[in-house]
């Protein structure tokens, strides 16, 4: 066990004599601002699993513009969201950044299957009484229903914000890419008036949601772009073509179809969805996936991270370029 | 000139090589990255043998369009900067055309079985 599993397993011996059983501590590969940690022990002769998330501690490759999401704001939505029913894990144990762990969190660990690819098989679900895409709709609608008044320091982030955003990051690399340039450019163009602001999950798509075959929706993960804003950001990103996992006539998640998502949504919500808006942040979450591979590219050529994955992805850019061409000049709701 | 192989049949047998004895033997993360530099290779074996006619067909568009001479890399720079100044305005049924056609080029080398390529194509 090397020091930093030492540290882990002192600081949850600490909280609960149970601990002494933990036998296995991994780190997950991946993430770029926070680390994941299972930690195995066993309870009552079974196996149990408990997870860390807390900010990266080696070489960090921090954007200062825009620091990662406080792991502290994290926990407190995560338990916001736990007390108004969203499939969420349970918050356990919090550790400051003055611990020898740094600010952190430890949650449940919840079964499931969160891998896109999986879940779009037609054949995933056992249970085909279960709509995945009306789930999703009565729990995105829960998610912005959390009233964050009495939660602190929660940024706000609306259309035009978001856009300059990411035409900054794009702009940033020096790269002529048209239809970049056209998308930004109708964007520009298009940006819906704002309205009261929401809590928004940021990250909500097939891949950072875990399914069950009998049950469908287990929990909603990766809350760290969570920011208050426009409720059709979280409707639209679901449905970025990016997301489907090439099963494009399933415009939500690759699994559904959108009237059952946003009938559900608007069933539970009472919110009217505007069909300009999603157009908006349809383009804009099409954009910013685009930009996001440019920038996962940007961490090779910087030397932050030699893998192949991370210089192929560049390429994946231009499947974007397709999706806004086609969303902005054709009609824009498939089913 | 260099005696066989070819450049391409050279890539075609790392290709094989990384399908038929590699990829079986890794497990994880070390599977997913071989899957991507198996990838990598065919992106850059398309490109082989597709790049020069698709550039070419772009810059005679892109000169066609802003009506000057230049290389490929000069004249997207000035194509984004005509429609950042709205000097080209995005409703423009040419602008638009070059821009379909341009990226169905791009993808044609870079992912030439992703969905929104093949609905394009099929359309």
């Amino acid at each position: 066990m090397n020091k930093t599993e030492k540290t882990i397993k002192d600081f949850l011996i600490s909280k609960d004599g149970k601990f002494n059983s933990i036998f296995e501590i991994d780190k997950l590969p991946g993430g770029s601002s926070n680390e994941t940690w299972i930690i195995k022990y066993n309870n009552t002769s079974q196996e149990k699993k408990i997870v860390l998330r807390r900010h990266f501690q080696g070489m960090r490759n921090i954007d200062n513009k825009y620091p990662p999401l406080s792991l502290k704001i994290e926990s407190d939505v995560m338990m916001a969201a736990y007390e108004a029913k969203v499939p969420v894990p349970k918050v356990l144990y919090s550790t400051d950044s003055n611990s020898d762990l740094g600010e952190g969190f430890f949650m449940e660990f919840i079964d499931g299957v969160a891998l896109g690819n999986k879940i779009v098989d037609e054949n995933f679900l056992k249970n085909k009484d279960v709509n995945l895409s009306e789930q999703c709709g009565l729990y995105l609608s829960k998610i912005h229903s959390i009233n964050y008044q009495k939660l602190n320091n929660i940024q706000k982030s609306e259309a035009a914000d978001e856009l300059v955003k990411y035409k900054e990051i794009y702009k940033n690399y020096n790269l002529s890419i048209p239809v970049f340039d056209f998308s930004i450019k109708w964007l520009e163009e298009n940006i819906p008036i704002n309205i009261k602001p929401y809590l928004l999950h940021g990250d909500f798509r097939n891949g950072n949601i875990l399914m069950s075959k009998t049950s469908g929706v287990k929990s909603i993960l990766d809350w760290e772009l969570l920011h208050l804003g426009d409720p059709h950001e979280d409707l639209a990103w679901i449905c970025v073509n990016s997301w489907r996992f090439g099963r494009i006539n399933n415009p939500v998640g690759g699994f559904g179809k959108r009237k059952d998502f946003y009938n559900s949504y608007e069933k539970n919500s009472g919110f009217k969805i505007n069909k300009k808006s999603l157009q908006f942040w349809e383009v804009l979450g099409t954009l910013k996936w685009g930009i996001m591979c440019l920038k996962m590219y940007d961490a090779y050529k910087s030397g932050y991270d030699k893998s192949v994955d991370r210089a192929a992805i560049g390429r994946r850019s231009s499947e974007t370029e397709i999706d806004l061409l086609r969303l902005i000049t054709k009609e824009f709701i498939d089913e | 000139m260099n005696n066989p192989p070819s450049k391409e049949e050279l890539i075609i047998s790392i290709i094989n090589y990384i399908e038929n004895d590699v990829i079986s033997e890794l497990k994880g993360q070390k599977r997913f990255h071989a899957h991507v530099a198996k990838n990598s290779l065919n992106i850059i074996l398309r490109q082989l043998s597709l790049e020069e006619e698709n550039n070419s067909k772009e810059r005679k568009r892109l000169a066609e369009i802003l009506k000057i001479d230049g290389d490929l890399k000069e004249l997207n720079r000035i194509l984004c900067e005509k429609i950042n100044n709205d000097e080209i305005n995005i409703k423009d049924n040419d602008l638009i055309d070059h821009l379909y056609k341009t990226t169905m080029e791009k993808l044609s080398i870079d992912q030439p079985n992703y969905s929104g390529y093949l609905a394009e194509k099929n359309n």
